[in-house]
């Protein structure tokens, strides 16, 4: 059973911005200090990885090839409110993400007719979602302390009016395509 | 905690950056080092846990240059 040109290009998409991801946690992980931080942001990194491997695997099952990287949605998180500087900036930015990511895997799964392999691999996944959301909340909790309440809030807040603005952008650039898959762009707000 | 002086940062991100230390002029552009923002968030992170200091993504909105960089990071270590 193959797959349209259009779900190849999303689960390119998603591959590449999983792959993106994980060399980030990865690298990240190597200088982080707090121990917590380091422990989690590492088995992070791990299932990112995994989540790439588990996309490359669904295409070559579906006897696809994967498209080449062709901007990433983090890269457009960083040209649109700049890179996060400082590791409560990181988590904040991590936590929007991960709300986007799960919120987009889940209106995935409510296509019609899905692919049953590219639901298998979104199952799989979003099992590792839901501990990512949770342990990036603790310790940006934890980090009250060092920022204060307020500022970590007003991050989080600023983060999310951008994600909002990134992704309408997002659907307007690649309308078709979306309405092809999901026959409509529908309400993804986080 | 290293000491916060320019040769000693520089050290640091000639060694992170995988070049000489002469290469990094106070006038050479942030962007020409590094391939991507990732990159570049990477330095600056190595550079806080190095050198015990926090950065905000603001007081690095106006800076572009590798001496611009480091005066941040004296000025935060001074407050």
């Amino acid at each position: 059973m193959g797959i349209s040109d259009n779900e190849k290009w999303l689960i390119s998409f998603y591959r590449n911005s999983e792959i993106t991801g994980a060399l980030f946690f990865g690298r990240l992980a190597q200088y982080i200090s707090h121990p917590e931080v380091k422990r989690d942001l590492t088995k992070h990194f791990a299932d990112e990885s995994m989540h790439g491997w588990y996309w490359t695997n669904a295409l070559e099952e579906l006897g696809a090839k994967s498209m080449r990287n062709f901007g990433t949605y983090q890269d457009k998180y960083f040209e649109e409110i700049g890179a996060p500087m400082n590791l409560m900036e990181i988590l904040s930015i991590t936590h929007i993400f991960e709300q986007r990511v799960i919120n987009q895997y889940k209106r995935h799964l409510e296509m019609k007719n899905i692919n049953p392999v590219i639901e298998s691999t979104l199952k799989t996944i979003m099992a590792d979602e839901g501990w990512h959301l949770v342990w990036v909340s603790k310790a940006l909790k934890d980090l009250e302390e060092e920022y204060g309440k307020e500022a970590i809030d007003a991050t989080l807040e600023r983060y999310r009016q951008a994600d909002n603005e990134i992704f309408g952008k997002f659907c307007e650039e690649h309308e078709e395509r979306i309405q092809d898959l999901f026959g409509g762009l529908g309400k993804w707000r986080i | 905690m290293a000491n916060l002086d320019s040769n000693a940062m520089k050290a640091n991100m000639a060694e992170f950056l995988n070049m000489q230390v002469g290469e990094l002029d106070d006038t050479k552009e942030l962007r020409s080092l590094v391939r991507d923002s990732f990159i570049l968030v990477e330095l600056v992170m190595r550079l806080q846990e190095d050198f015990s200091v926090r950065i905000m993504q603001e007081d690095l909105r106006d800076v572009s240059q590798v001496g611009e960089l480091i005066q941040v990071f004296k000025d935060k270590s001074a407050h």
